[in-house]
C-alpha cells in the first residue's frame, strides 16, 4: 500500500486536489509565457515594418506558402494581434494570480494536518 | 510522521523538481542550438548565392532528399521573416546583418539559459548531499536503538 493511501481521506483528497491545482498552474504559466512570446514577436514584426515605406514590398506565411501582402494592411492585422495578445496576457496572468494563491493556501492547510497527525 | 521524514520528503520532492528543471533547461539549450545553426545554414547560403550571377542554376532542396531546378533572379535581395509570419525584401547586406544580429541575440540567450542550468545543477548537488547525509544519520539512529 502506497504512504498516500494511509493518510485520512480527507488529507488525501486535499492532496489530490494540490495537485490539479498545480497541473493547471503550469497550463497556465505555460500558454502566458507562450502569448508574450507571440506579443514580442509581433512587437519586433511591426518595429521592422514601421522601418520601411509603404511600397515595400511584404510577404504574409499561410501554411508552408508565402503570399503577397500590403504593409498597412499587414500592420492593422498585427496591432490587432498585440490587442488581442495583450487582453489574453491580462487574462491568464490574473488566473495565475488566483491559482498561486489558491495552491499555497492548500498547501499552508496541508502542512498543518500532516503536523498535528504526526 | 516524524519532523526528519517530513524533511526527508520535501527534499526528496524538491530534488524532483530541479531535475525535471534540468530537463527543460537542457530541451531550451538544444532548440537555441538548433535556431543558431539553422541561421548559420541561411548565412553561407546568402555567402554562397551572393557572388553568382543573375540566371545561375541551382538545386533548391524540396524535402525527402530531393531537389528541383531552378535559377536565381535576384542576387542582390532576399526575402527575410521578421517574425509572426511577416516577411520583407531585404538587400544582402541588410539580410545578413539581421541574421548577425539575431545570432547574437540567440547566444545571448543561451548564455543565460547555461549559467541557470549550472545554478541548478549546484542545488541538486547541495540536496543529494544533504539527503545522503539525513540517510546516514537515520541508519545510525536506527542501529542505537
Amino acid at each position: 500500500m502506497s504512504e498516500a493511501s494511509s493518510l485520512p481521506p480527507q488529507l488525501q483528497e486535499q492532496l489530490l486536489r494540490l495537485q490539479q491545482l498545480q497541473q493547471t498552474l503550469q497550463v497556465v504559466v505555460s500558454q502566458r509565457q507562450q502569448l508574450e512570446l507571440e506579443h514580442s514577436e509581433v512587437n519586433r514584426a511591426l518595429s521592422e515594418l514601421e522601418k520601411i515605406t509603404d511600397d515595400s514590398t511584404i510577404y504574409k506565411t499561410v501554411g508552408s506558402i508565402l503570399i503577397k501582402s500590403e504593409r498597412k494592411k499587414v500592420i492593422d492585422e498585427l496591432r490587432e494581434k498585440r490587442e488581442l495578445t495583450e487582453t489574453r496576457i491580462k487574462v491568464l496572468t490574473r488566473q495565475q494570480t488566483r491559482a498561486e494563491a489558491r495552491v499555497k493556501e492548500l498547501q499552508q492547510i496541508i502542512q498543518a494536518k500532516l503536523k498535528t497527525s504526526v | 510522521m516524524s519532523q526528519d521524514d517530513e524533511k526527508l520528503r520535501r527534499m526528496v520532492f524538491e530534488l524532483r523538481v530541479l531535475e525535471e528543471t534540468v530537463n527543460t533547461l537542457q530541451t531550451r539549450i538544444g532548440f537555441i542550438n538548433a535556431a543558431i545553426r539553422e541561421l548559420q545554414i541561411a548565412n553561407e547560403t546568402i555567402n554562397g548565392i551572393k557572388n553568382e550571377d543573375k540566371g545561375s542554376h541551382i538545386l533548391v532542396p524540396i524535402g525527402g532528399g530531393s531537389y528541383i531546378n531552378a535559377q536565381i533572379t535576384d542576387t542582390k535581395n532576399l526575402l527575410v521573416g521578421i517574425g509572426a509570419n511577416v516577411s520583407t525584401v531585404k538587400n544582402i547586406a541588410s539580410a545578413q546583418e539581421d541574421i548577425g544580429t539575431r545570432i547574437l541575440e540567440l547566444e545571448k540567450t543561451k548564455n543565460a539559459v547555461q549559467k541557470q542550468l549550472e545554478d541548478v545543477n549546484v542545488q541538486i548537488r547541495r540536496t543529494q548531499n544533504q539527503l545522503r547525509i539525513m540517510a546516514r544519520q537515520q541508519n545510525e539512529g536506527n542501529m542505537n536503538v
